[in-house]
């Protein structure tokens, strides 16, 4: 009666009505995660059962060796690169991640590094090599007119425009954290997975990566992790509080950060709370 | 603080100083000896100077260009593609390849590669391409410039191979994990790890070019000592298979010692311009 396209159709309509009526980005179902550390095998994750929903700016809070970003990295599995072991299930708006292709995954849920890196080219090239090679894009004025976009976007264009054919690697820690951003942007992703982009950043370079995120989240959901309780307070819709590779407490921000239910997360918003100076340095 | 800096600058510099003082040593040597063949203007009517000149040149640009390639291809190989259990196999068969002596690429060559080359790759290239000079000798014969080169080029291949190769483990993995990140298949991630070791391939194609014009033995046995500018399918000669052979008669006739060795020391001076020449082109890439 019907043919395989119409069953497909029927496949991804039922997503799509699946995704409004769930509103969840990604829906993750006893996940655990282990991935070998020198000589012993770490159980990174552990039944983690969390759902992070769509169109909300979500924080991933934690200690230092929670699992935060080795989640994250799970999401868009770049954790594989690791020859990590994975059971349980992970949905992104309704589809089997672990069924799709890795590649058309990650272009579709793309990730900054903590550390993010200057591709050994140009500024320009560092946005439009991607683009190009990844999203093959081969219009030249369409790519000068995405990178500019893109740039724009990051808060990067005003210190960059003038030398865009130079060496990206001549750029600072925040600039490179911001180009980072305007490359996963330029190619168009349905989400952002930001893994701590100002943890090694100065105040002022902190500031112009969260105006950037603030005003990225009109156009994209992203996920984004962090140590600081002050950033999430900041920046935060909904927040997921890991430790000890488990999911402690979810929810929206205000609740869970104001009033939180688990006597373990009191503890962890308390240091912040006594001595928010010393705090940092403890997590 | 200041004395032990002192003591390391000058451990830093002993080395450099060594090196520099031998490099001078040896172009005194070969300067002192050489005189006479220039003065005289002996060199410059000597017929063998600029074929041979050309023939070296010839041989080691083929040379570079199947190292670079082959090494390129190996590691990208090694690192990418092999289980780790082959990677182990494959990476000390190519440092085994290195510690061969050259005759036995020789013997090789002109004996098992070399027939099958002339009959596969050489007769068709001169059917097909014969309309051009470069091809235009009917390869009758196993010595040719193009034999002699590809045996150079898969001689010097560990070399060039053993710097590449470590200059791509070496990439920090943030590199490989950002591509990932963006959605990067594994080509591209391939492509920005070789943008990423640019340099590594230079000095590479440096070290293959060192080797390869210098190289003697092997060169002796597969170019066929033709003095002329030969196409590539035809025999040729190089500066020190030159030299090798002309030796034995360099001393009983006049000026010709003097010759071969202002040969050596043309070839000294090729090798030194393309160091710098290759120096001077990662320079302008750095700005």
């Amino acid at each position: 009666m019907y043919n395989t396209y119409d069953i497909t159709i029927f496949k991804g309509a039922s997503r799509v009505l699946l995704g409004v009526i769930e509103d969840s980005l990604f829906t993750i179902e006893n996940l655990n995660v282990w991935y070998r550390q020198k000589n012993r095998i770490v159980h990174a994750l552990k039944d983690v059962t969390v759902k992070i929903p769509a169109r909300k700016l979500t924080v991933i809070i934690g200690r230092s060796g929670s699992g935060k970003s080795t989640f994250l990295r799970t999401l868009n599995r770049v954790v594989e690169m690791y020859n990590a072991k994975i059971s349980g299930k992970i949905l992104y708006k309704g589809q089997n991640i672990f069924k799709m292709n890795p590649q058309v995954l990650r272009s579709r849920v793309v990730m900054v590094l903590q550390r993010p890196i200057a591709l050994p080219m140009s500024i320009y090239d560092n946005i439009a090599y991607p683009l190009k090679s990844i999203k093959k894009v081969k219009d030249k004025r369409e790519i000068d007119r995405k990178v500019e976009e893109a740039l724009r976007l990051a808060n990067l264009w005003n210190e960059v425009k003038d030398r865009l054919h130079h060496p990206a690697t001549q750029l600072s820690g925040g600039q490179i954290q911001r180009l980072a951003i305007a490359r996963a942007i330029a190619l168009d992703p349905e989400v952002l997975l930001l893994d701590e982009p100002t943890a090694h950043l100065d105040p002022e370079s902190t500031r112009y990566i969260e105006s950037t995120i603030l005003k990225l989240r009109e156009k994209v959901d992203i996920v984004f992790v962090t140590h600081s309780i002050e950033q999430a307070r900041r920046l935060a819709e909904y927040v997921i509080y890991f430790e000890d590779g488990k999911v402690i407490e979810e929810g929206e921000a205000e609740e869970v950060l104001e009033r939180p239910k688990t006597e373990r997360l009191r503890r962890f918003l308390s240091v912040f709370e006594r001595e928010p100076e010393e705090a940092e340095v403890i997590v | 603080m200041s004395v032990s800096k002192s003591i390391s600058d000058i451990f830093l510099a002993v080395p450099l100083l060594v090196s520099l003082g031998l490099v001078l040593y040896f172009l005194v040597v070969l300067v002192y000896y050489s005189v006479p063949s220039i003065v005289t203007g002996s060199l410059a009517k000597y017929s063998a100077t600029l074929p041979c000149i050309y023939g070296s040149l010839l041989i080691s640009i083929i040379a570079v260009i199947i190292a670079l390639a082959f090494s390129i291809a190996l590691t990208v190989l090694i690192n990418e593609y092999l289980p780790r259990s082959l990677e182990a196999v494959v990476s000390s068969l190519i440092d085994v390849l290195a510690a061969f002596p050259t005759v036995i690429f020789g013997i090789w060559g002109l004996r098992v590669f070399g027939p099958l080359f002339r009959d596969y790759v050489e007769w068709p290239l001169y059917k097909y391409l014969g309309f051009l000079p470069l091809f235009s000798y009917p390869p009758y014969q196993v010595p040719s410039a193009l034999l002699t080169g590809v045996i150079l080029g898969i001689m010097v291949t560990p070399f060039a191979t053993s710097v590449i190769r470590e200059a791509y483990r070496t990439v920090p993995s943030e590199l490989r994990e950002t591509m990932l990140s963006l959605g990067a298949g594994k080509w591209e991630i391939v492509k920005v790890h070789l943008l990423h070791i640019r340099e590594a391939i230079i000095g590479g194609l440096t070290l293959s070019f060192g080797k390869a014009i210098g190289e003697t033995a092997a060169v002796a046995m597969l170019i066929g000592g033709t003095v002329w500018f030969c196409p590539l399918t035809a025999p040729c000669e190089a500066i020190p298979s030159l030299i090798v052979r002309q030796l034995g008669i360099a001393f009983i006739t006049p000026g010709l010692l003097s010759n071969l060795t202002a040969l050596a020391l043309i070839l000294f001076i090729i090798g030194a311009v393309a160091l710098l020449g290759i120096r001077l082109i990662i320079r302008r890439a750095h700005r």
